[in-house]
């Protein structure tokens, strides 16, 4: 394993390269370093996952580049195994040996893009790019669920049951009647709810529970 | 006089599956199957037909062939996509390759077979979709 970092910043996007064509790993690594992209380098899927479980790995902040056709472990079963890790970075296939329906079935798994070798910088520099945007997305659409998920667990049982009664749409009269509380008392809770939620309005509060709840 | 009531709704609920393919062969074969499996199928031989037509609410899903004249099937498989229709869709092709398949599937097409291919497997697919709707 090699590690290029161009930048130590530790926020910058990493870039992880698996292919077991040392030509490849070292062409694709200099390229990425070219343009100032931190890259590391593996030699094959097993090495890969190895260091996708230790500890210190960063398994959010970045992309996937996998060859299709490794030793041992292929670059799909690789896919699937870092699927069921619930990996939320993207992937990007690059093969020499591409097939129609390898190709389906990477794109069904949710690969990103499935690039056939020989291909031009560009194509894996665009790829590339492409596949860190869509990361930077879902980080921020997992960093904003995180936190309203952080501030409803600040939340009393008795807010919690006023959140869901508000949330559904009924009136804080019907709320009263149906937790046998005066319409006061809910007035004050609701109030509570909204300030531990850190919102301004209804809207506000109803839109962010429901991008924190789990979709099916 | 209720069972014929039942009879006609059924008729109103049956699902409906576009084909557009220019091939004549499989029009009649792959509508014949799936009208026995009791889905409706409307036919088209290019993509300008299919946009000519108001597409209804119980279209299940869209069988398209990548080679069409004019516009090809992924051209409206992504056209579909930008009028935000969310149709089903999957896409056959004569002389697939690597890039049109993968082309095929960042246009979220469910699927992608080659030609040529056995029938009920693609009837099981539509089947599959249909059930999941």
């Amino acid at each position: 394993m090699k590690n290029n970092q161009t930048e130590s910043l530790s926020t910058s996007p990493m870039v992880h390269v698996v292919d077991d064509d040392e030509a490849v790993l070292d062409a694709v690594g200099m390229l990425l370093d070219s343009i100032g992209q931190r890259n590391t380098c593996y030699k094959d899927a097993q090495v890969f996952l190895e260091a996708y479980n230790s500890a210190d790995f960063d398994n959010h902040n970045g992309c996937i580049m996998l060859d299709m056709r490794m030793p041992v472990i292929s670059g799909i079963e690789c896919q699937h195994r870092l699927e069921q890790m619930g990996c939320s970075m993207p992937i990007i296939f690059v093969t020499g040996h591409g097939d129609v329906p390898t190709a389906v079935e990477a794109m069904k798994q949710g690969a990103i893009e499935f690039i056939q070798k020989p291909f031009r910088e560009q194509q894996l520099i665009d790829a590339i790019q492409k596949a860190l945007q869509i990361n930077l997305k879902s980080q921020k659409r997992i960093e904003k669920v995180q936190e309203t998920q952080a501030k409803l667990k600040l939340l009393t049982n008795r807010e919690v049951q006023i959140l869901e009664a508000v949330v559904s749409g009924k009136a804080n009269k019907v709320i009263a009647i149906e937790l046998h509380l005066s319409q006061r008392t809910v007035e004050i809770h609701r109030a509570h709810v909204m300030e531990k939620m850190g919102v301004k309005s209804l809207a506000e509060l109803v839109k962010i529970v429901i991008d924190a709840s789990p979709t099916e | 006089m209720e069972s014929k009531i039942n009879v006609a709704n059924k008729q109103l609920v049956k699902p409906i599956v576009y084909l557009v393919d220019g091939d004549h062969k499989l029009q009649v074969s792959l509508s014949k199957l799936l009208n026995q499996n009791n889905v409706a199928v409307e036919m088209f031989s290019s993509a300008e037909d299919l946009l000519q037509t108001k597409l209804r609410t119980r279209a299940a899903c869209l069988i398209v062939e990548v080679n069409l004249p004019n516009m090809d099937g992924i051209q409206l498989l992504e056209h579909i996509n930008n009028l935000g229709v969310r149709l089903p869709t999957i896409v056959l092709s004569s002389d697939g390759n690597v890039s049109v398949a993968v082309r095929a599937m960042k246009a979220k097409a469910i699927d992608f077979i080659e030609k040529p291919f056995v029938e009920n497997t693609l009837v099981k697919k539509v089947l599959d979709i249909i059930e999941l709707n």
